[in-house]
């Protein structure tokens, strides 16, 4: 090990976007937990108000909520001079943001290290036509790409390889700036588009590998060159379709193990090249045909993929690479009493298969284009853990969909046959049910395989999970059918609404005939080993795995896949809760189906149970857990609704997710002033106050300031109204009155709400207090007066802070698209000086 | 999907769908935790005389291909898996794996806990019998418990004739215990001009033929219910011709180089072990299976030395011998299915077959 890496700086990955959601926190939270074990300080930069890590104080040394950019970073290095820098943890910017110290030199003066990956590597990663050289210099298979400046050579290119082609900037100012270029017609734009989007005004010309299946390989490499394989993925739809929109599978349900050796080959051949220590994601494209593949990309840092693969294999991807950077070797690594000996060298196997499907965020941006193409349009992302392929589907998509699929089924029906090709030929979002929908009139294999370029294997599944539905839907109370459903992963949901019943119904039933659910446990040998993770799914088997968790414990319902409005904030929100929980001697329980979500994390979580989070899944979990507390976010409506009617012992907790900030859709100043009430006492928060537009010159909703600016007179009059308004709570909890300035001094009383979990973390941040561990010390009620007294007085005189809310309106293409405060994908807060 | 059940030798009954043939068959049961190949995995001859349990959970995603046979008459004798999946992808005449099964009279079971079934075997601690019935009467448990599986099981699987493998490099005698084709696809891949020899190939037949080298080959079973003439037969090629053993063919080097074999309670068949190549001292992966381990309390050491070792149980995964261009390994080299990071070993044998050229 290196023996001077005492401090580590890591670089945050920012305010989540279409590209990323909490993973990046959930890993940044465990690497550093790691660290902390072995005595290394971190420092962390990141200005993303959801993040659990920048406020995880009793891990992370320094928290420093400033924006990421390199003047901030040299004032940090200077002022805490690491010994280390850790770039692998902040996405692609912090590639670039590390490359910039490199040329600024303070990297070299100081000596830093960098960890994961050599400076040569960072600045092939941020330029394609270097690593390209590169790849070529090994004969790795790639297909060509030439640089050109200019629209008249970009066409003789263009000419020279066949369309499509497709047209990429180089040193792209923003993310989104691939096009696909079908034919001449389109050339003209895509590069006019891509030169304005380049940094360096260059555009890169590349033949399109449309149609090719996807594959994504996880490859691990220690610093004494040791390599393994942690997962290959596939995705179902081909290469044309983002991969974060597609739906994706672990293990690969489709490829010949030549396939997969040869693309494990070239996998290692370039982590080893590029000497990268950590995790490396090799994507390729595969012509089915001819077995020829190419390397499409190669990102040697954190990203979804990684959690995917962490949480559906069950090996601790973070916490080993954590000793991966601290220099240790693979061979040294010890997981502890619940994995064997060297576990951390098998590669891992899986006796279940993890389906992982996109989350969209149409339903409160109608106006986006639902069509897939190679940007990537989901916003979040759930999985589902099965026997089958079919199982794990139906839970995937029981957990990223309100409405069981029988409703979306409904939907297709009404397309006419041209909507329906037309939807084949250019996909949309949900087109898993247009597939169901295409086979059920009758199109054959070869066909939709031909329009589709997916896998005819996929198509077995697709129709069997079709004949299914059909099977339940025609035989209404059926005991060997509702044997087959459950077997196959159909919900009591589904099951209820093709039965014309309801879910307790189709329960009892079940109960009836002794069809009991078992869990088993996500264990990374396959059960070659004994070895234990806490990771569970459920299927209608013989052997449960699954038993009653030490007391007391408290099981947590996760807030699901992004969405939109709440972004991440519900993952904050849930992952301090369950800190808190941890803290004070619960075991704690998680249900989630988010692989991203910084909740699942090991250290958060004693037990997962990786499952949609519906009344029938939560109910047979409580069944086995039988904990003390149980929280549920208040959006889960039917969930809460099948716990009331449901007779149950533990206490239930609804956590505020549902309430959207009320400061929304005025054009006047609001203000709100916050509350911590125990249902006795309430106690200030202070106030925040929505921020003036400066080219709008109205007032945003989703840009806010704490403190509010308010005068003395002000503040002590609206304070005294807001105080009798908490008093009136029945309920313990967060509160916030609010105001609104109808002219200047003349405050409108708008009403009580809970605070919005968004509006918790940035108060969090901006106070230094740590609002939703005394929340949950206030609900268990182990916080008395006192104790909230005492904690209060630790506020952090942090001075005044804003936050601003991000949107996804650029990936999504969405011209003049309003910021509301339903349609925040992430956001960034800063501390300002007055 | 007719039902049909997994019986053990201990009373258990796991109730599934039948696929492929309707054949009664009794074997041991085992389990492989490798998630790909399972066309190869189920084409090999290791499997001869066994059920094998696929812990990865589809099985027939990719149909069966023409080209990835590791033999073209397999002689397992069942395959349980949790979900079949019926699927022809194979681009010349479709072929699914439920029909391939049944052609080659193999009998499978789908819908069962395979995870339950890997944690019985591995509670068991030994070898369990078992199996695929049409139903679970007393009968059926009676034939289970009478039946004696074959200990000569290399007669049942090797060529009984010798055929040649033409090719334009090195000339290689393979000997056949239960031969895996991956093996020769290596060989012809170096263009050697290959003779596969039946087991029972005497030191004389295989001198006549005057090779560069002699690889023997994987098979199934136990080692020791082999002639011993095997063993000198070995003893005897060693010393002259360049040799190059797999598996069964290890565990028969190392014995005829005077160590024993013992039965592992539980055995191991998967790709996912990392395996310390010990001249190196780096971590390789490479396909394992099979029952028996060379027993590193009895290895001369004045005479072997150890080349790999399984990380997980510290096993011996290869041996050389300090006098002759010999040496051996436990795993599959060839990959198929499995990682190629241990192909270079054919390269080494080719090389050392080189070397002796040039010094005669």
């Amino acid at each position: 090990m290196t023996n001077d890496l005492r401090s580590v700086l890591i670089i945050g990955a920012g305010a989540n976007d279409v590209q990323h959601g909490d993973e990046l926190d959930a890993a940044t939270f465990q690497v550093a937990t790691e660290f902390k074990k072995q005595g290394i300080r971190t420092i962390l930069v990141d200005d993303n108000p959801f993040s659990v890590s920048l406020e995880s104080h009793d891990i992370i040394e320094h928290a420093c909520i400033a924006a990421l950019d390199v003047d901030n970073l040299l004032e940090i290095i200077d002022r805490y001079n690491p010994h280390a820098i850790l770039p692998t943890l902040g996405n692609r910017r912090a590639f670039e943001l590390t490359q910039k110290l490199l040329e600024k030199g303070v990297i070299q003066e100081k000596d830093i290290q960098l960890l994961g990956v050599p400076d040569a590597t960072i600045r092939q990663i941020n330029n394609p036509v270097l690593l390209s050289r590169t790849l070529h210099a090994m004969d790795a298979p790639m297909k060509s790409i030439v640089t050109v400046n200019n629209y008249q050579d970009a066409l003789q290119e263009a000419n020279q390889l066949g369309y499509p082609v497709i047209i990429r900037s180089v040193l792209p100012k923003s993310s989104s700036t691939r096009q696909i270029v079908h034919d001449r017609s389109e050339l003209a734009t895509a590069v006019q588009k891509c030169l304005k989007q380049s940094r360096a005004e260059q555009v890169l010309v590349q033949q399109s590998l449309a149609g090719y299946k996807e594959i994504e390989v996880m490859v691990q490499r220690d610093s004494s060159g040791t390599m393994m394989m942690l997962s290959m993925i596939e995705d179902m739809d081909p290469i044309g379709i983002h991969a974060g929109d597609s739906v994706a599978f672990n293990p690969p349900q489709t490829l010949l193990d030549r396939q997969i050796q040869n693309m494990r080959d070239v996998a290692f051949a370039i982590t080893r090249k590029l000497r990268i220590v950590g995790v490396n994601h090799v994507q390729f494209a595969l012509n089915p045909n001819n077995d020829r593949f190419y390397v499409i990309k190669n990102s040697p840092y954190f990203d979804r993929m990684t959690s995917f693969v962490a949480q559906s294999t069950g090996y601790p991807i973070a916490n080993v690479c954590a000793e991966l950077y601290m220099g240790k070797r693979l061979r040294q690594i010890d997981l502890g009493d619940d994995y064997i000996h060297h576990a951390a060298l098998v590669e891992p196997t899986m006796d279940h298969i993890a389906a992982r499907v996109p989350v969209w965020g149409f339903n409160v941006i109608p106006e986006a284009n639902r069509q897939l193409a190679t940007e990537k349009k989901s916003v979040g992302t759930v999985f589902g853990i099965g026997r089958s392929p079919i199982e794990a589907m139906f839970k995937a998509i029981e957990s990223s969909y309100q409405e069981p699929a029988d409703f979306h089924l409904q939907a297709q029906r009404k397309l006419s046959d041209d909507e329906l090709v037309m939807k084949l030929v250019h996909p949309e979002a949900g087109r898993l049910f247009t597939l169901i929908e295409a086979m059920r009139r009758g199109y054959s294999v070869e066909e939709l395989a031909e329009m589709t370029k997916i896998d005819p294997f996929y198509f077995d599944q697709i129709d069997r999970m079709r004949l299914l539905i059909e099977d339940v839907n025609k035989h209404p109370m059926s005991e060997p059918v509702l044997v087959k459903a459950k077997y196959n992963g159909l919900s009591n949901k589904l099951i209820a609404r093709l039965w014309d019943t309801t879910p307790e119904q189709v329960y009892q039933m079940s109960a009836d005939h002794q069809l009991m659910t078992k869990y088993k446990e996500i264990e990374p040998s396959g059960g070659e080993f004994t070895q234990h993770t806490g990771s569970f799914y459920s299927a209608l088997e013989d052997e449960n795995e699954a038993t009653k968790t030490a007391q007391p414990s408290a099981m947590v319902v996760g807030t699901g896949g992004l969405r939109l409005g709440l972004s991440n904030s519900g993952d904050y929100f849930v992952a301090m809760m369950m800190r808190q929980l941890h803290a004070d001697g619960f075991h704690t329980v998680v249900v989630n189906s988010n692989p991203s979500s910084v909740n699942l994390s090991y250290p958060v979580a004693d037990k997962r149970y990786i499952e949609p989070a519906t009344g029938e899944n939560v109910l047979q979990i409580l069944r086995i857990e039988q904990p003390q507390y149980l929280f549920v976010p208040a959006s889960y409506t039917d969930l809460l609704a099948a716990l009331e009617k449901a007779d149950i012992t533990c206490k239930v907790v609804v956590i505020p997710d549902d309430d959207l900030p009320m400061l929304d859709d005025y054009s006047n100043r609001l203000v709100a002033f916050n509350y911590l009430y125990d249902g006795k006492y309430a106690y200030p928060l202070g106030a925040i106050a929505n921020l003036l537009s400066m080219d709008q010159l109205k007032y945003e909703s989703t840009a806010i300031r704490y403190p509010a600016e308010l005068s003395n007179n002000d503040n002590q009059q609206l304070s005294e109204k807001s105080l009798g308004a908490i008093m009136d709570q029945k309920q313990p909890g967060l509160y916030q009155v609010i105001f609104e300035e109808k002219e200047e001094g003349q405050f409108q009383e708008h009403g009580v709400q809970p605070m919005p979990l968004p509006e918790i973390a940035f108060l969090s941040k901006s106070l230094g207090l740590d609002l939703t561990a005394i929340y949950t010390r206030i609900m268990t009620g182990k916080a008395g007066e006192e104790e909230i007294t005492e904690f209060l007085k630790h506020e952090g005189n942090s001075g005044s802070a804003t936050y601003r809310a991000c949107f996804p309106f650029k990936a999504l293409h969405v011209k003049d698209g309003k910021p509301a405060v339903n349609k925040i994908i992430g956001a960034r807060m800063q501390f300002i000086n007055d | 999907m007719a039902a049909r059940y997994l019986i053990f030798e201990d009373g258990s009954i796991f109730a599934g769908d039948g696929f492929g043939a309707p054949a009664v068959t009794f074997g041991e049961v085992v389990f492989n935790t490798s998630m790909f190949g399972y066309q190869e995995i189920i084409t090999n001859q290791i499997y001869n005389n066994q059920i094998l349990v696929f812990t990865q959970p589809n099985v027939g995603g990719t149909g069966i291909q023409r080209n990835i046979y590791e033999t073209i008459v397999p002689t397992i004798k069942g395959v349980v898996v949790r979900f079949l999946s019926n699927v022809a992808t194979n681009n010349v005449r479709r072929l699914t794996l439920d029909q391939y099964l049944k052609q080659m009279n193999i009998p499978g079971i789908a819908n069962v806990d395979t995870r339950a079934i890997v944690h019985k075997l591995r509670a068991a601690g030994k070898p369990l019998k078992g199996s695929i019935v049409p139903v679970p009467d007393d009968h059926a448990f009676d034939q289970l418990h009478a039946t004696v599986l074959t200990s000569q099981q290399v007669a049942q699987v090797a060529t009984p004739k010798p055929y040649p493998n033409p090719g334009v490099g090195k000339s290689v005698v393979v000997i056949d215990f239960g031969l895996k084709n991956g093996v020769l696809r290596q060989l012809s891949r170096r263009k050697c001009n290959v003779t596969v020899l039946p087991y029972s190939a005497t030191t004389d037949e295989i001198l006549r033929l005057d090779p560069d080298g002699v690889v023997l080959s994987t098979g199934p079973g136990d080692p020791t219910k082999l002639k011993a003439s095997v063993l000198k037969t070995i003893r005897e090629v060693e010393e002259k011709i360049p040799l190059f053993a797999i598996g069964l063919g290890h565990e028969l080097f190392a014995m005829a180089n005077g160590a024993s074999v013992k039965r592992m309670p539980v055995e191991h068949h998967g790709m996912n072990h990392p395996i310390h190549e010990v001249i190196t001292d780096h971590v390789v992966y490479a396909t394992q299976g099979g029952g028996f381990q060379v027993d590193p309390t009895t290895v001369d050491r004045s005479k072997l030395f150890v080349t790999y070792t399984d990380m997980l149980d510290n096993s011996i995964q290869g041996l050389r011998h300090r006098e002759f261009p010999a040496f051996s390994v436990q795993f599959f080299p060839d990959g198929a299915p499995g990682p190629d990071e241990t192909n270079g070993l054919f390269d080494e044998f080719i090389d050392i077959m080189n070397r002796r050229e040039a010094q005669r």
